[in-house]
């Protein structure tokens, strides 16, 4: 529940994504919790791929971290697009309301949120890391 | 060579004597060319008993090529190491280099002799040999003695090119060395446990002449009339090198290595009595080898640069055995050695090449892991570094690697002495018997002066000759490079942040102990 209402809140009051009533169904349906646990933390597991289980130093610029965002971003765009359309499907006894618009909007401003959180935790995680603290700005 | 051990004590035994000096009298071009060896081996971080380390070249050729070369490494090295004072971090360049008057004025000593690590002989900058005699104004019947002892040539000699090979020559010119001030300010600070090494050859002038001239005057322990109890009886080691090389016969030139052998026969006969018939010296080294190679020959100057010998690299792994000896077994007792020990080399089997692996093992773990962190610390330095300043072992500290650091003086002269180092490391290489612990091929100029080293290896880890790269077939597992490079960054953790001299000494010190020990040595 904090979740569903913490995540509605960034997608929809800093984001500006507010599409009714496919907005009020996300939170209906508790979607922004699940789409923002799989957001937030795989931002989180994302950097702490990059930063302590690549942390090669051949494998450290600012683009090879961006490569590993970009994979995050992906596996978020794809959260975001399907897991409301199984679960509107599935609501809605196989006649969803919503066009493939709907969800792709919503996909690609969770992909933007995505993004920033994927920079949020680069700014927490990298401190330690032995071969890419300095990546993908320095200190 | 023979195939003796040369009984080294084991770096983990030594008790670092942080107090007391070591004394290197370094005679001749040999003597030059092992405080050569001598330099690199403690900038690698080959560790001496002896934390304070003063040489003094004694060569009347002031325009030596060999010895110029080791004073500007002299030079090189006390400019770096005066940066990484008290920091344990860093084995690199560990001990202390110091010329006689630095040490002087530390304590607070009042002198004017400047010594620069080398002594002036006087009388020789443009004298032959006849006006240093003042032969004009001796008396008909000392004229005549002296044409009985010495021949036209040696009268006529040019003294600013050394003695030539000629040790009655240097017999007389040299004695004025322990008349001097500056022998005088060596014998005014030498303390109770303090030592003396004494490097020459037994075939060349100066060095025959020199050092039994030098023994005798510190057993005497007398200068200008006043007594020095501690120097008569300081504990004094010696290495006498024979011969182990040969130059070009020369009609014009009055160096023939033709005499070499009964020059060197001559010596030992009068060292019998002399020198170790006398216990005069408590360590005495014997080193040579089979005369193979062939140098130029030149009777001195400039032109007078010999290609570094495995010979001069071993003498001075004798320095350091004697630095590292107990001093419970070598005492002195009214000048005299009370249980003189004499010492020879030798390696596992002849060889035209030799490796680590042909060394016996307390010769080998003395020197091997030292030369070869040197080595590895280098190749980063002229392969890498300039190109990888983005990672965090150069860029994340307060102190970083960067374009501002390698315009110092210090990273400079790091640049400078690590080219004298592959220099060295390419002469040992090309030399009869050729020392190549590394798989290296020299680059030489037009006048086949070697100018450099190349290495060429899939492998950097490899490049150890005698000794297999540690593989791991793991694909994930960090390899060459990458794996010196994540060291480093391991290593700058561990060094944190201090001044960019040290921190950049330490974090290579540090990552290649670790990298040596992943995957050459165990």
């Amino acid at each position: 529940m904090v979740m569903n209402e913490f995540y509605s809140y960034i997608i929809e009051n800093i984001f500006r994504f507010n599409e009714e009533p496919f907005s009020t169904d996300l939170y209906s349906e508790s979607l922004y919790g699940t789409i923002g646990i799989i957001t937030i933390s795989s931002a989180l597991l994302f950097n702490v791929i990059f930063y302590y289980v690549i942390n090669r130093p051949n494998f450290a610029r600012w683009w090879h971290w961006l490569l590993i965002g970009g994979v995050h971003l992906i596996i978020c765009i794809l959260a975001a697009y399907f897991i409301p359309k199984d679960s509107f499907d599935f609501l809605f006894f196989g006649s969803d309301p919503y066009n493939y618009t709907d969800y792709l909007s919503f996909s690609l401003i969770n992909a933007i949120a995505a993004f920033a959180f994927y920079v949020f935790w680069m700014l927490f995680v990298r401190w330690k890391s032995v071969n890419a603290k300095q990546t993908p700005f320095p200190h | 060579m023979e195939k003796r051990q040369c009984k080294a004590n084991t770096v983990s035994s030594l008790n670092l004597n942080t107090m007391a000096k070591l004394f290197v009298f370094g005679i001749g071009g040999t003597g030059a060319r092992v405080v050569k060896s001598l330099t690199m081996l403690l900038a690698s971080g080959v560790r001496s008993n002896y934390n304070e380390i003063i040489p003094i070249l004694i060569d009347p050729d002031r325009a030596g090529g060999d010895l110029n070369r080791t004073l500007k490494i002299l030079k090189e090295y006390w400019g770096i190491q005066k940066e990484l004072q008290n920091f344990e971090h860093n084995d690199f360049f560990k001990a202390r280099i110091l010329t006689l008057s630095e040490m002087i004025s530390r304590k607070g000593g009042n002198t004017n002799v400047i010594d620069g690590f080398k002594f002036e002989l006087d009388g020789v900058q443009t004298d032959s040999f006849k006006d240093f005699l003042d032969f004009g104004t001796l008396d008909p019947n000392n004229k005549y003695l002296t044409s009985l002892l010495f021949s036209d040539a040696n009268l006529n000699s040019d003294l600013e090119k050394g003695f030539k090979g000629n040790p009655n020559i240097g017999s007389v010119v040299l004695n004025q060395f322990t008349k001097s001030d500056v022998f005088e300010a060596f014998a005014r600070n030498f303390e109770e446990e303090d030592r003396i090494f004494i490097v020459s050859s037994i075939f060349g002038g100066t060095g025959a002449a020199g050092f039994p001239l030098l023994l005798k005057n510190i057993r005497e322990g007398k200068v200008k009339g006043e007594h020095f109890d501690f120097l008569k009886n300081a504990i004094v080691g010696a290495i006498t090198v024979m011969p182990y090389f040969k130059v070009a016969a020369d009609n014009v030139s009055e160096i023939d290595s033709k005499g070499f052998i009964s020059k060197t026969k001559a010596a030992l006969h009068y060292y019998f009595k002399n020198v170790t018939g006398n216990n005069s010296v408590n360590a005495l080294y014997y080193v040579g080898d089979l005369v193979s190679n062939e140098y130029e020959n030149n009777e001195g100057g400039n032109d007078q640069r010999n290609d570094a010998h495995f010979v001069e690299l071993i003498s001075a792994t004798a320095i350091l055995d004697f630095a590292n000896t107990d001093s419970n077994f070598l005492q002195t007792l009214n000048g005299r050695a009370q249980n003189p020990v004499y010492k020879e080399f030798g390696i596992r089997e002849p060889t035209e090449r030799v490796s680590f692996s042909s060394l016996y093992d307390e010769t080998s773990r003395l020197i091997g892991v030292n030369l070869t962190k040197y080595f590895y610390f280098d190749l980063f330095l002229i392969e890498k570094m300039k190109n990888e300043t983005n990672h965090p072992f150069a860029s994340a500290y307060s102190n970083k690697f960067d374009d501002n650091f390698f315009d110092q003086t210090f990273f400079k002269t790091i640049v400078e002495f690590n080219k004298s180092f592959r220099i060295w490391l390419g002469e040992l290489h090309r030399n009869k018997v050729g020392f190549s612990p590394f798989n290296i091929a020299p680059i030489t100029n037009n006048q086949n002066e070697i100018v450099d080293i190349k290495t060429d290896a899939k492998s950097i880890f490899s490049l150890v000759n005698g000794v297999k790269e540690k593989k791991n077939w793991n694909p994930l597992v960090l390899n060459n490079y990458e794996l010196y490079i994540s060291e480093l960054n391991k290593a700058a953790e561990k060094v944190g942040n201090t001044s960019t001299s040290k921190r950049f000494m330490g974090v290579f010190s540090q990552a290649l102990t670790q990298i040596l020990d992943q995957k050459i040595y165990s």
